[in-house]
Protein backbone atom coordinates (compact mmCIF):
# COMPACT_ATOMS: atom_id res chain seq x y z
CA UNK A 1 0.00 0.00 0.00
CA UNK A 2 2.71 2.47 1.07
CA UNK A 3 4.71 1.47 -1.98
CA UNK A 4 1.76 2.21 -4.19
CA UNK A 5 1.24 5.65 -2.65
CA UNK A 6 4.94 6.47 -3.08
CA UNK A 7 4.89 5.31 -6.65
CA UNK A 8 1.87 7.45 -7.39
CA UNK A 9 3.45 10.46 -5.70
CA UNK A 10 6.57 10.02 -7.82
CA UNK A 11 4.58 9.85 -11.00
CA UNK A 12 2.62 12.96 -10.11
CA UNK A 13 5.84 14.77 -9.13
CA UNK A 14 7.64 14.03 -12.37
CA UNK A 15 4.54 14.92 -14.37
CA UNK A 16 4.40 18.27 -12.56
CA UNK A 17 8.13 18.87 -13.10
CA UNK A 18 7.73 18.26 -16.79
CA UNK A 19 4.60 20.36 -17.01
CA UNK A 20 5.82 23.40 -15.11
CA UNK A 21 9.36 23.53 -16.46
CA UNK A 22 12.35 24.37 -14.29
CA UNK A 23 15.23 26.03 -16.08
CA UNK A 24 16.09 27.06 -19.60
CA UNK A 25 19.08 25.56 -21.40
CA UNK A 26 19.16 21.95 -20.24
CA UNK A 27 20.62 22.25 -16.77
CA UNK A 28 18.77 22.60 -13.50
CA UNK A 29 19.92 25.27 -11.09
CA UNK A 30 18.73 25.40 -7.50
CA UNK A 31 18.33 28.97 -6.38
CA UNK A 32 18.16 30.70 -3.05
CA UNK A 33 17.20 34.19 -1.98
CA UNK A 34 20.61 35.22 -0.75
CA UNK A 35 20.82 37.45 2.27
CA UNK A 36 24.51 38.01 1.67
CA UNK A 37 25.29 41.16 -0.35
CA UNK A 38 25.93 40.81 -4.07
CA UNK A 39 29.60 40.52 -4.90
CA UNK A 40 31.54 40.22 -8.15
CA UNK A 41 31.56 36.60 -9.31
CA UNK A 42 28.16 35.71 -7.84
CA UNK A 43 25.75 34.08 -10.27
CA UNK A 44 22.41 35.84 -10.14
CA UNK A 45 19.07 35.47 -11.86
CA UNK A 46 17.17 38.33 -13.45
CA UNK A 47 13.59 37.13 -13.61
CA UNK A 48 12.54 38.16 -17.07
CA UNK A 49 10.18 36.27 -19.34
CA UNK A 50 13.11 33.94 -19.93
CA UNK A 51 15.20 34.07 -16.75
CA UNK A 52 18.71 35.43 -17.33
CA UNK A 53 21.35 33.58 -15.31
CA UNK A 54 24.49 35.69 -15.49
CA UNK A 55 27.56 36.42 -13.42
CA UNK A 56 28.21 39.73 -11.68
CA UNK A 57 31.05 41.66 -13.33
CA UNK A 58 30.90 44.96 -11.42
CA UNK A 59 29.57 46.04 -8.04
CA UNK A 60 29.30 49.64 -6.86
CA UNK A 61 27.91 49.95 -3.37
CA UNK A 62 26.91 53.44 -2.31
CA UNK A 63 27.11 54.89 1.18
CA UNK A 64 23.31 54.67 1.41
CA UNK A 65 23.53 50.91 0.88
CA UNK A 66 22.15 51.11 -2.65
CA UNK A 67 23.98 48.79 -5.01
CA UNK A 68 24.65 49.10 -8.72
CA UNK A 69 25.41 45.79 -10.38
CA UNK A 70 26.58 44.94 -13.89
CA UNK A 71 26.35 41.34 -15.11
CA UNK A 72 27.75 39.37 -18.02
CA UNK A 73 27.14 35.88 -19.37
CA UNK A 74 30.29 33.72 -19.22
CA UNK A 75 29.81 32.72 -22.82
CA UNK A 76 28.90 36.18 -24.10
CA UNK A 77 31.41 38.52 -25.68
CA UNK A 78 29.94 41.65 -24.11
CA UNK A 79 28.38 42.55 -20.77
CA UNK A 80 24.68 43.17 -20.18
CA UNK A 81 24.71 46.93 -20.63
CA UNK A 82 22.50 46.40 -23.65
CA UNK A 83 20.02 44.22 -21.75
CA UNK A 84 19.04 46.73 -19.09
CA UNK A 85 19.52 50.34 -18.12
CA UNK A 86 23.20 51.47 -18.09
CA UNK A 87 23.80 49.59 -14.88
CA UNK A 88 21.26 47.16 -13.42
CA UNK A 89 19.90 47.97 -9.97
CA UNK A 90 19.58 45.39 -7.27
CA UNK A 91 15.76 44.89 -7.45
CA UNK A 92 16.23 43.59 -10.99
CA UNK A 93 17.96 40.58 -9.54
CA UNK A 94 16.14 38.00 -7.51
CA UNK A 95 18.08 34.94 -6.65
CA UNK A 96 21.51 33.42 -6.53
CA UNK A 97 22.43 30.06 -7.91
CA UNK A 98 23.60 27.53 -5.35
CA UNK A 99 23.43 24.03 -6.79
CA UNK A 100 23.69 22.48 -10.16
CA UNK A 101 22.23 19.42 -11.90
CA UNK A 102 23.21 19.09 -15.52
CA UNK A 103 21.07 18.19 -18.54
CA UNK A 104 17.94 17.00 -16.72
CA UNK A 105 16.14 20.16 -17.82
CA UNK A 106 16.64 19.01 -21.42
CA UNK A 107 13.43 17.03 -20.88
CA UNK A 108 11.58 20.27 -20.21
CA UNK A 109 13.02 21.93 -23.29
CA UNK A 110 11.95 19.06 -25.50
CA UNK A 111 8.50 19.18 -23.87
CA UNK A 112 8.17 22.87 -24.57
CA UNK A 113 9.48 22.66 -28.12
CA UNK A 114 7.32 19.68 -29.04
CA UNK A 115 4.02 19.89 -27.12
CA UNK A 116 2.92 16.55 -28.57
CA UNK A 117 5.69 14.77 -26.67
CA UNK A 118 4.44 16.48 -23.53
CA UNK A 119 0.87 15.31 -24.03
CA UNK A 120 2.02 11.80 -24.89
CA UNK A 121 4.23 11.56 -21.82
CA UNK A 122 1.65 12.95 -19.43
CA UNK A 123 -0.89 10.60 -21.02
CA UNK A 124 1.37 7.60 -20.47
CA UNK A 125 1.90 8.68 -16.88
CA UNK A 126 -1.85 8.90 -16.40
CA UNK A 127 -2.07 5.38 -17.75
CA UNK A 128 0.54 4.28 -15.22
CA UNK A 129 -1.55 5.76 -12.42
CA UNK A 130 -4.57 3.84 -13.61
CA UNK A 131 -2.78 0.54 -14.20
CA UNK A 132 -0.65 0.39 -11.04
CA UNK A 133 -3.70 -0.68 -9.01
CA UNK A 134 -3.02 -4.21 -7.88
CA UNK B 1 -2.26 -11.01 -21.67
CA UNK B 2 -1.29 -14.67 -21.17
CA UNK B 3 -1.70 -17.09 -24.04
CA UNK B 4 -3.85 -20.16 -23.73
CA UNK B 5 -2.30 -22.80 -21.54
CA UNK B 6 -0.10 -20.28 -19.75
CA UNK B 7 -0.97 -18.62 -16.46
CA UNK B 8 -1.70 -14.91 -16.91
CA UNK B 9 1.18 -12.72 -15.76
CA UNK B 10 0.20 -10.85 -12.60
CA UNK B 11 2.31 -7.82 -13.54
CA UNK B 12 1.52 -5.96 -16.74
CA UNK B 13 4.09 -4.77 -19.25
CA UNK B 14 3.40 -1.14 -18.33
CA UNK B 15 3.93 -1.83 -14.65
CA UNK B 16 7.31 -3.37 -15.46
CA UNK B 17 8.26 -0.39 -17.62
CA UNK B 18 7.11 1.99 -14.93
CA UNK B 19 9.15 0.20 -12.26
CA UNK B 20 12.21 0.11 -14.51
CA UNK B 21 11.92 3.81 -15.33
CA UNK B 22 11.63 4.93 -11.73
CA UNK B 23 14.35 2.54 -10.59
CA UNK B 24 16.67 4.10 -13.19
CA UNK B 25 15.65 7.56 -12.00
CA UNK B 26 16.35 6.67 -8.36
CA UNK B 27 19.75 5.20 -9.30
CA UNK B 28 20.63 8.34 -11.26
CA UNK B 29 19.67 10.48 -8.28
CA UNK B 30 21.66 8.29 -5.92
CA UNK B 31 24.76 8.42 -8.10
CA UNK B 32 24.46 12.19 -8.51
CA UNK B 33 24.29 12.49 -4.72
CA UNK B 34 27.27 10.13 -4.30
CA UNK B 35 29.35 12.11 -6.80
CA UNK B 36 28.71 15.27 -4.80
CA UNK B 37 29.09 13.56 -1.40
CA UNK B 38 32.40 11.80 -2.15
CA UNK B 39 34.05 15.07 -3.15
CA UNK B 40 32.53 17.22 -0.42
CA UNK B 41 35.61 16.93 1.78
CA UNK B 42 38.11 17.20 -1.07
CA UNK B 43 40.86 19.53 0.05
CA UNK B 44 42.71 21.54 -2.52
CA UNK B 45 46.11 23.14 -2.06
CA UNK B 46 46.10 25.95 -4.59
CA UNK B 47 49.17 28.14 -4.96
CA UNK B 48 48.47 31.67 -6.08
CA UNK B 49 50.65 34.64 -6.88
CA UNK B 50 49.20 37.79 -8.38
CA UNK B 51 50.94 41.06 -9.23
CA UNK B 52 50.39 44.23 -11.17
CA UNK B 53 52.95 44.70 -13.92
CA UNK B 54 51.86 47.89 -15.61
CA UNK B 55 49.01 50.38 -15.39
CA UNK B 56 47.82 53.23 -17.56
CA UNK B 57 45.22 55.64 -16.18
CA UNK B 58 43.04 57.69 -18.48
CA UNK B 59 40.35 60.28 -17.85
CA UNK B 60 37.44 59.76 -20.24
CA UNK B 61 35.87 63.20 -20.08
CA UNK B 62 32.96 62.46 -22.44
CA UNK B 63 31.85 59.35 -20.52
CA UNK B 64 32.49 60.97 -17.16
CA UNK B 65 34.74 58.34 -15.67
CA UNK B 66 38.28 57.19 -15.02
CA UNK B 67 39.55 54.15 -16.85
CA UNK B 68 42.68 52.14 -16.14
CA UNK B 69 44.28 49.55 -18.40
CA UNK B 70 46.11 46.92 -16.39
CA UNK B 71 48.70 44.31 -17.16
CA UNK B 72 49.03 41.51 -14.60
CA UNK B 73 51.48 38.78 -13.75
CA UNK B 74 49.58 35.68 -12.68
CA UNK B 75 51.08 32.46 -11.40
CA UNK B 76 48.23 30.34 -10.10
CA UNK B 77 48.39 26.59 -9.76
CA UNK B 78 44.81 25.40 -9.31
CA UNK B 79 45.35 21.84 -10.54
CA UNK B 80 44.66 20.41 -7.09
CA UNK B 81 41.19 21.96 -7.10
CA UNK B 82 40.10 19.46 -9.73
CA UNK B 83 38.54 16.16 -8.74
CA UNK B 84 36.25 13.75 -10.53
CA UNK B 85 33.19 15.88 -9.80
CA UNK B 86 34.64 19.14 -11.13
CA UNK B 87 33.44 20.06 -14.58
CA UNK B 88 35.26 23.36 -14.89
CA UNK B 89 36.67 26.32 -13.02
CA UNK B 90 35.72 29.89 -13.64
CA UNK B 91 38.76 31.91 -12.60
CA UNK B 92 38.52 35.67 -12.25
CA UNK B 93 40.50 38.58 -10.88
CA UNK B 94 38.68 41.37 -9.06
CA UNK B 95 39.92 44.88 -8.33
CA UNK B 96 38.46 46.34 -5.15
CA UNK B 97 38.69 49.93 -3.96
CA UNK B 98 36.84 52.62 -2.07
CA UNK B 99 35.85 55.99 -3.40
CA UNK B 100 34.14 59.02 -1.91
CA UNK B 101 30.91 58.06 -3.64
CA UNK B 102 30.99 54.32 -2.96
CA UNK B 103 31.91 52.32 0.13
CA UNK B 104 32.82 49.42 -2.13
CA UNK B 105 33.71 49.09 -5.78
CA UNK B 106 34.39 45.65 -7.22
CA UNK B 107 35.42 45.29 -10.83
CA UNK B 108 36.30 42.03 -12.56
CA UNK B 109 39.32 42.80 -14.75
CA UNK B 110 40.08 39.34 -16.09
CA UNK B 111 38.41 35.95 -16.21
CA UNK B 112 38.89 32.56 -17.81
CA UNK B 113 37.05 29.26 -18.05
CA UNK B 114 39.26 26.23 -17.33
CA UNK B 115 37.89 22.86 -18.35
CA UNK B 116 40.99 20.68 -18.09
CA UNK B 117 43.18 20.10 -15.03
CA UNK B 118 46.26 20.53 -17.24
CA UNK B 119 45.22 24.08 -18.05
CA UNK B 120 44.72 24.91 -14.40
CA UNK B 121 48.26 26.18 -13.97
CA UNK B 122 47.93 29.76 -15.13
CA UNK B 123 51.36 31.28 -15.58
CA UNK B 124 51.90 34.46 -17.51
CA UNK B 125 53.68 37.77 -16.91
CA UNK B 126 51.62 39.54 -19.50
CA UNK B 127 47.95 39.14 -18.74
CA UNK B 128 46.33 42.25 -20.20
CA UNK B 129 42.99 43.00 -18.62
CA UNK B 130 39.94 41.58 -20.37
CA UNK B 131 37.69 44.26 -18.92
CA UNK B 132 39.25 47.62 -18.20
CA UNK B 133 39.14 48.95 -14.65
CA UNK B 134 36.45 51.59 -15.05
CA UNK B 135 35.14 53.67 -12.18
CA UNK B 136 31.65 55.16 -11.95
CA UNK B 137 33.18 58.63 -11.67
CA UNK B 138 36.64 60.14 -11.33
CA UNK B 139 37.65 58.14 -8.29
CA UNK B 140 40.62 56.09 -9.45
CA UNK B 141 43.45 58.61 -9.47
CA UNK B 142 45.95 58.10 -6.64
CA UNK B 143 43.62 55.53 -5.07
CA UNK B 144 44.59 52.25 -3.41
CA UNK B 145 43.35 49.18 -5.26
CA UNK B 146 43.39 45.56 -4.11
CA UNK B 147 43.65 42.70 -6.60
CA UNK B 148 42.19 39.32 -5.64
CA UNK B 149 42.15 36.07 -7.59
CA UNK B 150 38.94 34.06 -7.17
CA UNK B 151 37.51 30.94 -8.68
CA UNK B 152 34.10 29.38 -8.95
CA UNK B 153 34.10 25.59 -8.95
CA UNK B 154 31.45 24.23 -11.31
CA UNK B 155 30.74 20.60 -10.38
CA UNK B 156 29.42 17.83 -12.62
CA UNK B 157 26.62 17.76 -10.09
CA UNK B 158 26.34 19.34 -6.66
CA UNK B 159 27.29 22.54 -4.91
CA UNK B 160 28.60 25.58 -6.76
CA UNK B 161 31.35 26.98 -4.57
CA UNK B 162 33.28 30.24 -4.64
CA UNK B 163 36.87 30.44 -3.44
CA UNK B 164 39.00 33.52 -2.90
CA UNK B 165 42.76 33.76 -2.58
CA UNK B 166 42.43 36.31 0.24
CA UNK B 167 45.88 35.39 1.55
CA UNK B 168 47.45 36.56 -1.70
CA UNK B 169 45.94 40.00 -2.15
CA UNK B 170 48.07 42.39 -4.19
CA UNK B 171 47.65 46.04 -3.23
CA UNK B 172 48.83 48.85 -5.48
CA UNK B 173 48.53 52.61 -5.85
CA UNK B 174 46.97 54.02 -9.03
CA UNK B 175 49.18 56.77 -10.55
CA UNK B 176 48.44 60.34 -9.50
CA UNK B 177 48.67 61.57 -13.07
CA UNK B 178 46.66 60.71 -16.16
CA UNK B 179 48.46 59.24 -19.15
Amino acid sequence: MAHQVLNLAMIVCSALMIWKGLMVPGDILFLHMGHAPFRAGDIVVADREIPIVHRILKVHEKVSGEVDVLTKGDNNAVDDRGLCAPVCRRPELDQQAARYLPYIGMVTIIMNDYPLVKYALVGIMGLFVLTTRE
Amino acid sequence: MGEEGRAPCPVSFWQRLNALFFYTLSCLGAFAFLAAATTYFHEAEPRVSLQLERIMLRRIQSAGHDQAILSLAIDADLRSVFNWNVKQLFVYVTAEYETQANVLNQVVVWDSVISEPEQAHIKSDLVVNKYSLTDQGFGLRDNEVKLVLNWNTVPATGLLTLSHAFDQIHTFQVPATYA
